[in-house]
This record gives C-alpha cells, sequence and structure tokens, in this order.
C-alpha cells in the first residue's frame, strides 16, 4: 500500500510522498499516472491489486477557512496488475 | 508545508481547532466539578453589572462594581475570597484564559508572537465593549431602570454588548484593514463560538439544576424540555436537508444555469451549512478547492447579514415572543455558519427576555440560554450530518456522474468531516444530567446541598466563561468580515443566488419547517421564583 499527500496547485492535481511526484490537470490522468508507477516499481502480476491512499494536504487551505472545516477529502484507488 | 492531520481518525486531535474547542470547553467544565469536593478553582470567571456615571443614593450601578468575579455571588467554599476581586478578575480571567488559549495556538502551530498579541488586543477591546454595552441605559428595562436612577433605557439587555462588539469589529475589518490583518492570528470566531457551544452543553445541563433550585416541578420540566428540543431539532434538520438541497441545486442549475460541481458546492454552502458544507461537498465531489474557497467567502459575509436582520425581525416582526423556539429553530436553519447562527441566537436571547419580561410587566421572565440553545440545537444536527451528507455525495460522485476506475470513498470520511466540538457540547450536557437524575435525585429537596455545589460551578463556566466566548465571537466575525468581498467581479451570480436562495426560499422554508417541529413549545416562566 503506497501513501500519497495531495493538493491542487491551481492548474493541476498532484499527488506525492517526498520521493515520487504526479501531476495532471484531471484526477483521472492522475490516477493514471500513480497506477502506472505502482504496476511497474511493484511489479504486479496479473490480477494482484495494491492501494493507494491519498491524504489531502490541509496546508494549502487557507487557514481561514480551516477554522471552520478542517477536512477536505482522502481517497483510495485501487491498482490492479 | 504539509498538513496531514487527517490521516489517522486521531492525527488532529493536538491540531486542530475543532478539538481545541473540546479541550478548552471540557477543561474548564472538570475544573468547575472540583467544587462538589469543596474547591472552587473557577469563581475567578469575570462578568460584567449594569452601570451608570452616578448611581442614585441607595440604588444600583456603581462604576467600581461593573465587573466582579462570579464566584463573589455563586461560589460554595470561597465567596469571601472572589469578592475581594471586583474588576481584577478582568484580570485573572484573561490570565487564565490566556495560558489556556495559547496552549492551543502553539499546539495547533500558530504564529504565537501574532497571536499573543492579537489574542491580547481582543480580550481588552471585548471587555471594553462588554463594559460600554452594560450601561443601564442601553442594558437596563423599563422594570429595572429606576434603580439606576434613569427614566429611560434601551431594553436590550446583554444584547447591546453583543451589537457593540460586531460594530466594533466590522469597523475594523472594513475600514482598518492593516489592523484586522494583524489581528487575524486571533480573530478566529468559529474557535470561540465553538467553545462557547460546549459551555452551552453546560448550561443545558445545568437547566434543570437551576431550576429545581425554585421547584422540583420546575427543574423536571426544564429538563423535559431540553429532550424536546434535542429530538424536534433532528426531526426539523432531517426535513430541512431533503427540502433545502435540492431546492439550492436546482436553482442554481436552471435559473442561473451554474455548472453542477459549483452548483453543488453552492447549493451545500446556502442550505446546509456555510462553510464547511461548502468545503465538504466540494471535496466530496472533487472540485478545485478554489471553488469552495470563493463559496465560503460569501457565506461569511451572508451570514454576518442574517445575523444583523434576523435578531430583531423574529423578536419584533413575527413570531414576537409567541413562539420563541420557533424563532430560534428557525435562526438554526437559516444562518449558515456556526458563529453567526449562535451569536443570533444569543442576541435573539437577551431581546426576547426582555421583550417578554417588558411587556408583561416582570410577570413572565424566561430562563437565559434556552432559546440559544434552540438555535444552536438544529445547527449541531445539521452540522452532525454534514458528514453523512457529503460521503453519500461522494458515492454518487465517484462511482455514478464521475465515475473512475478504481476509486473507493474511505468511510473515514464521515469520521473526518464530523464537528468534534459536538462531543464536548454532548459530554457536557449529559454528564450534568447524570448528576441531576443520579445523586441530584432529580431535584429532590435532600439532594439540594449537592446540587448547590454543582451549581457553585457550573455557573462561572455556562455564564462568564460563555458569555466572554460569545463576546470574542462577535468582535472576530466583525474583524473577519468584509464586505467589499462581496462587490469583488469574480462572484459574480453567485451572489445573486445566495440572496435569492436565502431570502426567497431557505428563510421561509426553514420558518415553515421550525413551526411544523417546534410550534406551542413552552419556556418555562420563573417569576416569582
Amino acid at each position: 500500500m503506497k501513501e500519497l499527500s495531495i493538493i491542487h496547485d491551481g492548474k493541476n492535481w498532484v499527488a506525492g510522498n517526498g520521493e515520487i511526484s504526479f501531476s495532471a490537470p484531471t484526477l483521472d490522468e492522475l490516477d493514471v499516472q500513480v497506477a502506472e508507477h505502482v504496476r511497474t516499481s511493484e511489479a504486479l502480476q496479473r490480477g494482484e491489486k495494491r492501494e493507494v491512499r491519498m491524504y489531502f494536504n490541509n496546508a494549502v487551505i487557507p487557514q481561514w477557512i480551516r477554522q471552520y472545516a478542517q477536512h477536505y477529502f482522502n481517497r483510495i484507488i485501487v491498482v490492479e496488475g | 508545508m504539509t498538513d496531514l492531520s487527517n490521516r489517522k481518525w486521531y492525527t488532529g486531535m493536538a491540531t486542530q481547532e475543532d478539538w481545541w474547542a473540546v479541550w478548552l470547553g471540557v477543561g474548564f467544565f472538570f475544573l468547575s466539578l472540583f467544587n462538589i469536593a469543596g474547591i472552587d478553582l473557577v469563581g475567578w470567571i469575570t462578568y460584567p453589572t449594569k452601570w451608570v456615571f452616578s448611581p442614585p443614593e441607595g440604588g444600583k450601578g456603581a462604576i467600581g462594581h461593573a465587573f466582579y468575579a462570579l464566584g463573589k455571588k455563586y461560589s460554595a467554599t470561597a465567596k469571601g475570597f472572589y469578592k475581594g476581586l471586583g474588576w481584577w478578575s478582568v484580570i485573572w480571567t484573561y490570565v487564565i484564559f490566556t495560558i489556556a488559549t495559547c496552549i492551543g495556538a502553539a499546539s495547533m502551530r500558530w504564529n504565537m508572537k501574532k497571536f499573543f498579541w492579537g489574542w491580547t488586543i481582543i480580550y481588552f477591546m471585548t471587555i471594553a465593549t462588554w463594559f460600554v454595552g452594560h450601561h443601564a441605559i442601553i442594558a437596563a428595562n423599563k422594570l429595572n431602570m429606576k434603580k439606576y436612577g434613569l427614566e429611560f433605557a434601551l431594553s436590550l439587555g446583554g444584547g447591546g454588548s453583543f451589537i457593540l462588539a460586531l460594530i466594533v469589529g466590522l469597523i475594523i475589518g472594513n475600514f482598518f484593514k492593516g489592523f484586522a490583518s494583524f489581528l487575524s492570528e486571533a480573530a478566529k470566531p468559529e474557535w470561540y463560538i465553538k467553545t462557547a457551544i460546549v459551555t452551552l452543553g453546560v448550561k443545558l445541563g445545568y437547566l434543570p439544576i437551576k431550576l429545581a433550585g425554585m421547584s422540583q416541578k420546575l427543574g423536571k420540566q426544564a429538563a423535559g424540555l431540553t429532550f424536546e428540543l434535542f429530538i424536534a431539532g433532528a426531526a426539523a434538520t432531517v426535513v430541512a436537508y431533503m427540502i433545502f438541497w435540492p431546492g439550492v441545486y436546482i436553482i442554481s442549475r436552471l435559473i442561473f444555469k451554474l455548472p453542477r460541481k459549483t452548483a453543488a458546492v453552492l447549493g451545500s454552502g446556502i442550505s446546509i451549512c456555510g462553510v464547511s458544507a461548502a468545503v465538504a461537498t466540494g471535496g466530496a465531489v472533487r472540485a478545485k478547492p478554489v471553488v469552495s474557497i470563493m463559496v465560503s467567502a460569501l457565506v461569511v459575509v451572508w451570514a454576518v447579514i442574517e445575523l444583523v436582520i434576523l435578531p430583531g425581525f423574529f423578536t419584533h416582526v413575527w413570531p414576537k415572543t409567541d413562539d420563541p423556539l420557533v424563532a430560534g429553530a428557525a435562526m438554526g436553519m437559516s444562518v449558515k455558519t456556526d458563529g453567526a447562527d449562535a451569536a443570533a441566537g444569543e442576541l435573539m436571547d437577551e431581546f426576547m427576555r426582555n421583550k417578554i419580561e417588558s411587556d408583561t410587566n416582570g410577570a413572565v421572565k424566561w430562563p437565559a440560554g434556552i432559546i440559544t440553545a434552540s438555535a444552536v440545537m438544529t445547527k449541531v444536527w445539521i452540522d452532525m450530518f454534514i458528514g453523512i451528507w457529503a460521503f453519500v455525495l461522494a458515492m454518487v460522485w465517484v462511482y455514478k456522474i464521475e465515475r473512475r476506475e478504481g476509486e473507493k470513498v474511505p468511510a473515514s470520511e464521515v469520521w473526518h468531516r464530523f464537528p468534534k466540538f459536538v462531543l464536548g457540547y454532548f459530554f457536557c450536557w449529559f454528564f450534568l444530567l447524570a448528576l441531576y437524575f443520579g445523586p441530584g435525585q432529580g431535584g429532590a429537596p435532600e439532594a439540594m446541598p449537592f446540587l448547590k455545589s454543582v451549581k457553585a460551578g457550573a455557573v462561572p463556566v455556562e455564564k462568564g466563561m460563555r458569555k466572554l466566548f460569545f463576546m470574542l465571537t462577535f468582535l472576530s466575525l466583525g474583524i473577519i468580515t468584509d464586505f467589499k468581498k462581496l462587490k469583488e467581479a469574480q462572484f459574480g451570480k453567485m451572489v445573486w443566488v445566495y440572496f435569492v436562495a436565502l431570502f426567497l426560499f431557505i428563510i421561509p422554508v426553514a420558518i415553515i419547517i421550525a413551526y411544523l417541529f417546534h410550534h406551542g413549545m413552552q419556556i418555562p416562566n420563573i417569576a416569582g421564583y
């Protein structure tokens, strides 16, 4: 299982964890990049599954809003080999 | 900087304002319980009283007594000590709450220097407006103005102070923007109001204890009424959700032709619970955060406009004092931030209690806080439901509308969006109810010494701390509200969607629903006790 933080930089969704980083204008395209990386780096066998958890980095939400709401979203994508 | 405070279910406990409202409220509530063992640790909390420049002979209102430590009146074991504090209670309150809030601010990794100075200035401005607002010409009514040597008084009760605090805040926020920016680190209305709402839980639990001191029957009546509010608030909220959200979504899509995601975020922001709903829905439908941020800015400004209009409207136009809990519940469903709603409820509580007392020449007197509680109760249910609503929306969006292969919506999202301060509110309420029905024997005369010791601790928290945090909320709300934001071009038709939906749809429907579920609920009359 991989864990990544995710933000939107105004143009792209950006997911990463210090070692790797992915960037795409839509979540669909981001997911394709992440899935491809997981399949290659973990050498997934056919039918084998891996979960990738993405936690939204609240630091990009303006501080004045964080007093009202402190959670944007967390998401899980399941990558199949 | 990375903030993944919602990585695990417990990871935000030391770093989120929501949790810090719980720690502050419940922390001081626990301190108050030491009174059961005969140790009064909260009697220093300061409270204002009405004053005039030259009190009549034998009358009331000396400036020297304008602030007092609540322990002077209510302490069971240290009355003498707290009596001596007088105005010094303002400093005691400052020092102790500064330590508590600074610990919170440090844990949340705020800029400590900015917070400390901002907090200090906001605290003393709050005290100053609280003091001015308690001049008898503002706060007294026709029944007690003579005691202060007055022939006329505005009958605003504590509401005058709230209005003043809001005006002072708005002046700073709109005309002294540099100063407002300097104060911004400590101008946190939602943190203060959430703390005040936790202490409102103390108020609700204490009400039966207070009224039991007048008569056992009244105590039981109060306990019953708070439960009725609890149930009616839940029912009204569910109905409101079912009508509000689709209504605003349809208005946004069909009349104003907004894109689907914007309509969803705006629908939640206007119809449910303001900023938190807008952010939750933005996340749920995977909108770019900027959409939620824009809607949130609108919500904050409109909520303050509602706070200015609705308490006076409900008190003097409809339903006046005939159905105060209908007005409270409608307020909870109409005003879209916790801060503005609870503040509006508290303001209306002051207005209506003073009005009924004046109108009936003192024959009817309502205990403080029940109208506020009715406004907060519907809001609290709305807050709790937002997590579930956002979860449902996320599933609809991810699995149906924008189906993405392999994406799952974690169930933990419901918890991450759950308003944690609500836990503190219910905890304090039910803890005191347990004391009332348990060792307090439902207000039986033989249990009165025990209940009096509970009262000695509860009053400084539910009265002094709660009102202080309400005052801090009013001032901070004003400071962060910049009306110019409404003029900013990029909001375009969102401003009009908000206006049309709020005044022609949300408020009227809220009033109807509140009427259906709360009509006829009576506040106990404590005149003569």
